[in-house]
């Protein structure tokens, strides 16, 4: 036994007195009669585990997969296109060797749009408003943040519009000429300037009776300014109930000087703050 | 060594002539040469058997395992990639496993216990009987988990380096070792809760 073993003399006294039996005679022939008409092994049921050549000439092929195609998405322009820009000096190696190979000129890949600058907003106004500088603060915010959603709002309604457009297309429906198309979306944009001059008129009255309600020594929580706002018509009206947005219809319409009418189909663009 | 000397096999340590030896009878034995079987049989049987009384404690179950290994090295050799492993390690390898496998067999039968079977040979019975010393020693040893005692029959009694023994189970020699430690201390433990460490 080894002369490292770990054991101590009593146990491996003990261990050592377990003598092995030896074979019994005649193993030998016994084994090899057994091989007569032994039938051959059967081929074995699972592909042997991957050597470590396979394994390698495996990972070189996906490697090499995946170069190619990196470098496929590189020539190009789609890696621009998702915002992966390559080091100017990788980037030239792939444009000359796309060039090589397709004997065209590289894809310029249209400019990357400018992130969309992050308005720094002003801070958050903890706890009831009950200063004019804070009041301030909260119309600043709104004020900040106001461009993106409008531009939310209006990039949805632009796609929803396409959406139609396409469905009606593959429905065999008539859809609008080019110039029909033209007036609906200048009536649209003009719907949405009107929409927005007459949110910016109530905003600003509301601002007012806010400004005058803090100088009278009343401080406003965010309860008294979405009350407020949904009074005045501008908050979004997906957030109201239906009642609410009976009463608001209501409202707009007596505000107007009209006669109420039906229901319109489509929810006009109201401003979220005040 | 408690092996028996008259049946030590000399090719578990086998030297680069020796594996060039082998090849060649493998070579012989995939174009069904039965004398260069019979050469490898004698070569490596004695261990196959030792190693697999060891495991299970049976005389007649060890001759069937180093048997089947055997057979089956006689099945392989035509497949035999040279330079992978030597002859001695892979039937290592199979006897282990035919031992483990039947082990676990046994287990399930007899609900969970290995059966004590005597062995029937008038002469080991005789020597069993006689020497109370081997009885525990066999007793400790099949207290031991199926894994946890071939990890003691390779590195005790047939000396393999932990290369070696980790090969025979299939394992990492990192893991082996581990193997090792768990086994070595189970078998001290129980060498002490007998009694016999005091």
């Amino acid at each position: 036994m080894s002369q490292t073993d770990p054991f101590d003399p009593a146990l491996k006294a003990l261990l050592d007195a377990d003598r092995a039996p030896s074979l019994s005679g005649g193993f030998a022939d016994r084994v090899l009669a057994a091989t007569e008409g032994r039938a051959p092994a059967l081929p074995p049921l699972r592909r042997a585990p991957a050597s470590r050549w396979r394994s390698a000439r495996r990972v070189a092929l996906g490697l090499g997969a995946g170069l190619l195609l990196s470098s496929a998405a590189a020539a190009t322009g789609m890696l621009q296109q998702v915002g992966i820009v390559l080091p100017q000096p990788v980037q030239k190696i792939v444009d000359d060797v796309a060039q090589k190979v397709t004997g065209r000129a590289p894809v310029a890949a249209p400019a990357a749009a400018p992130p969309p600058a992050t308005p720094t907003l002003p801070p958050v106004v903890e706890g009831p408003i009950d200063t004019p500088e804070e009041l301030d603060t909260v119309f600043s915010r709104a004020d900040a943040r106001r461009p993106e959603r409008v531009a939310q709002r209006r990039a949805v309604v632009d796609q929803r519009i396409d959406a139609e457009l396409d469905r009606r297309r593959a429905a065999g429906l008539p859809v609008p000429t080019a110039q029909q198309e033209a007036a609906l979306r200048q009536r649209l944009a003009d719907a949405r300037a009107r929409s927005e001059a007459e949110g910016e008129e109530r905003r600003e009255a509301l601002r007012e009776e806010l400004r005058q309600t803090l100088a009278e020594g009343q401080p406003l929580t965010r309860e008294t300014l979405r009350q407020a706002r949904e009074e005045a018509g501008l908050a979004p009206a997906q957030r109201l109930s239906p009642e609410q947005r009976s009463a608001l219809r209501q409202r707009l319409a007596e505000r107007r000087g009209l006669a109420l009418q039906p229901a319109p189909t489509q929810t006009p663009e109201t401003e979220i703050a005040p | 060594m408690p092996a028996m000397p008259a049946v030590q096999s000399v090719s578990d340590f086998a030297s680069p002539a020796m594996e060039v030896g082998e090849a060649a009878l493998l070579a012989r034995v995939a174009a069904r040469d039965a004398a260069a079987f019979r050469q490898l049989v004698e070569r490596h049987a004695a261990t196959l058997h030792r190693v697999a009384w060891r495991m299970t404690g049976d005389a007649h179950e060890a001759e069937d395992i180093a048997q089947e290994a055997l057979l089956r090295l006689w099945d392989h050799a035509p497949r035999w990639t040279e330079g992978r492993q030597s002859v001695a390690a892979w039937l290592r390898r199979i006897a282990i496993n035919l031992a483990i496998d039947r082990l676990r067999r046994g287990q399930r039968i007899a609900g969970g216990e290995v059966p004590e079977r005597a062995d029937e040979a008038p002469l080991a019975d005789a020597m069993l009987e006689a020497n109370q010393q081997a009885t525990r020693a066999r007793a400790l040893i099949a207290a031991l988990p199926d894994r946890q005692r071939a990890a003691i029959v390779l590195t005790y009694y047939e000396e393999l380096s932990n290369a070696e023994s980790a090969a025979a189970l299939d394992m990492q020699v990192k893991a082996f070792e581990s193997l090792l430690f768990r086994a070595r201390a189970a078998l001290k433990a129980a060498f002490t809760a007998a009694g016999d460490g005091r």
